[in-house]
């Protein structure tokens, strides 16, 4: 049996976390790519700006290039959908507003803005007045509520697959 | 429909149904009835001589088999079988993910986890859910006051969005019990302040006393027709019946009575209560402040009358390859199921929402081949039909040899198991602290809050990180640490799809 680096406790095959001092134990690396929440893989020619869900285990790589788009929850009673929609991924729980923030180019540099969002939006846990643009770079952490995304700008698109592994 | 056209058992029995011999639901895909077949074949073909008399059930198998293979003959079958009433229309659905989705052939033993779904198939507006309830209050001295004003206005307003053909009763405890109001319909709130006014504090706390008059007075009103439930609200700590109060909680479970607490405050004991409502099938809800009492009933009425399912039981029969290890409930709490009398009680499934389990079984070496683990049972009760109801579905695993590659792991699964392993995380943190292992607790506690606090739970990090610090100077838990990490642990909810609340 395999041995818990952390604790020296034996596990069982195929366990994912320790049961004893909750070392992640499978690499918890991309198991499966989950359909992207906004557009599908790059195709044109600007940069492509990818999300890495952080609030989970897993990396959900939410993957787009059409900008502007607004980040938010789709909602049953209503009509104009967010480009990326963070529902399926414990948005509502986690306090994203159903348009929250939106992401554009401003002079080749990826923007953010809060809009004027219920329970506010971060950068690197600096919460970003309302309505004011704010400038992204690679790396960033972006909280919307509790609900925290790393942020990627990937020029060359052969790039996109070869993020650096998160643990 | 009538409810004898529901009626599951009488074409179980005797009758050879080709679904059931070959092992599958009715919805079978042609690919999971082919390897359905050949798994049999391989363990049941006559020339094989694995096991004697086996040729009768052989020649089954291959009826089955022609019969559900050829999708002409498989519909007119089906037609039969609705035909003759044999099949009731499904009420829920049973989906099982496997992971990882393949097994290594291996020679030691491995864990398999499977993520179990369970979906309500109703259409709303559907018969509403009749409930039988009965509130057993806790009247002790320790109740005086802001708790006992909160309780008789709580009652009030519970009862204005109970509708007429619900039943209530009331008891109140202490050291003994007193039935402050029959079962009866909905009874109106002018009828009711009166006896109300009657519930006052004194005396100490003997939860038997309430719950044994409790039960009597579901049990008297029950049918199944109906949710039967009864709701415990107490402030403190039980003395010397413990083992008589569970005693009578598994009596409950048996006649389909469910049993949940509320604890107010933090001098009760959560692990009395806790073991108490598991064996019934209920939950806990920790009240800590008392003016939520009166929010806490109308959510639990809500949540009661959204009960579309009752008494949700699930059964696991494993092939002599696998055995069970651990079941934790995902939604809507987290918590571990325990096994009682071979069954994992579930509570209820709402209307609105599905359910998810998180089963861990323990794997002995196998070869090359897709083998048959296990069979998963859940079973219930519809209230709005008073007609029980079971799905049952096969998990089936293919074993490969080693290859270069690491087993596939899906997504819902790691997210499932990020979860439990911080419920394993919090209650090693309270053992530990039992132990008075103080250092081990605290590491474990700081661990627990940087994961937390990775994930976004701020609020509950912040408790986990104030209780090491109080840790370190007492040597022992708060009880109100304890609740607030116990509970909070208990709220973690898996992103999982379909299952968000």
């Amino acid at each position: 049996m395999p041995i818990c680096p952390t604790c020296g406790r034996p596990y069982l095959l195929n366990t994912i976390f320790c049961e004893h001092c909750g070392t992640a134990l499978h690499p918890l690396r991309q198991t499966e790519e989950l359909p992207p929440a906004g557009s599908c893989a790059p195709t044109g020619s600007a940069p492509a700006v990818v999300l890495e869900l952080l609030s989970s285990a897993h990396r959900f790589r939410l993957l787009f290039d059409e900008l502007p788009a607004v980040i938010g929850r789709a909602d049953a009673g209503q009509a104009r959908r967010p480009q990326v929609d963070l529902a399926p991924y414990g948005g509502l729980e986690r306090g994203v507003s159903r348009q929250h923030a939106r992401l554009f180019w401003q002079a080749g540099h990826l923007m953010v803005e809060d809009l004027a969002s219920a329970n506010g939006t971060w950068v690197n846990d600096a919460r970003l007045p309302p309505n004011v643009p704010y400038r992204l770079k690679e790396g960033d952490i972006l909280r919307l509520g509790t609900l925290r995304l790393r942020v990627y700008v990937r020029t060359d698109r052969s790039a996109v697959h070869q993020l650096p592994e998160s643990g | 429909m009538t409810p004898s056209a529901w009626d599951m058992t009488s074409g179980e029995r005797g009758e050879e149904d080709y679904y059931r011999i070959l092992g599958v639901e009715d919805g079978a895909s042609p690919e999971e009835i082919r390897a359905a077949y050949r798994d049999l074949v391989r363990q049941y073909h006559p020339d094989a001589g694995l096991v004697k008399g086996t040729s009768f059930f052989f020649r089954q198998i291959q009826q089955a088999y022609e019969t559900l293979s050829d999708p002409q003959r498989r519909q007119e079958y089906d037609e039969h079988l609705r035909r003759e009433g044999k099949r009731p229309p499904r009420l829920f659905a049973l989906d099982i993910l496997p992971g990882p989705a393949e097994l290594a052939c291996v020679d030691e033993p491995q864990l398999l986890y499977l993520l179990i779904t369970l979906t309500p198939l109703a259409n709303r507006p559907e018969p509403h859910t009749r409930l039988n309830l009965c509130l057993v209050i806790d009247r002790s001295t320790s109740m005086k006051g802001e708790r006992l004003a909160a309780v008789r206005e709580a009652i009030l307003r519970l009862v204005e969005q109970m509708q007429s053909d619900d039943i209530l009763s009331l008891v109140a405890f202490s050291d003994s019990a007193e039935v402050l109001l029959p079962p009866q319909h909905t009874p109106h709130t002018r009828l009711l302040r009166p006896i109300l006014a009657s519930l006052t504090a004194d005396g100490g706390t003997e939860i038997y006393q309430g719950l044994q008059a409790g039960l009597s007075l579901v049990g008297q009103a029950r049918s199944d027709h109906q949710v039967n439930h009864l709701l415990l609200l107490t402030d403190g700590h039980t003395y010397g019946d413990a083992q008589k109060c569970l005693l009578a909680a598994r009596a409950a479970a048996r006649q389909d009575i469910s049993i949940s607490a509320f604890g107010v405050g933090h001098d009760w004991n959560e692990d009395f209560l806790d073991h108490l409502t598991a064996a019934a099938g209920g939950q806990v809800v920790f009240i800590e402040n008392p003016a939520n009492i009166g929010q806490a009933f109308l959510e639990h009425l809500r949540q009661l009358k959204e009960a579309w399912i009752a008494d949700l039981t699930m059964r696991l029969y494993y092939a002599p390859a696998a055995q069970f290890k651990a079941a934790f409930a995902l939604t809507p709490e987290l918590r571990e199921l325990e096994e009682i009398d071979g069954e994992l009680a579930l509570g209820a499934l709402h209307y609105t929402h599905p359910r998810h389990v998180l089963v861990e079984s323990i794997v002995n070496p196998l070869g090359e081949g897709t083998h048959r683990l296990l069979q998963v049972e859940a079973a219930g009760t519809v209230p709005a039909y008073g007609t029980p109801t079971v799905q049952r579905k096969v998990v089936r695993v293919p074993f490969r040899s080693q290859g270069n590659t690491r087993p596939l792991m899906p997504a819902a699964i790691v997210e499932a198991a990020q979860k439990v392993s911080l419920l394993r995380l919090q209650r090693q943190i309270e053992e530990e602290a039992r132990q008075g292992q103080v250092p081990q607790a605290t590491t474990l506690l700081e661990g627990m809050a940087a994961r937390l606090l990775q994930e976004g739970q701020d609020e509950l990090a912040g408790a986990l990180m104030e209780e090491a610090r109080l840790l370190a100077i007492t040597g022992r838990l708060s009880p109100a640490g304890a609740k607030r990490m116990r509970f909070g642990t208990r709220a973690l909810r898996p992103l999982l799809p379909g299952g968000t609340e």
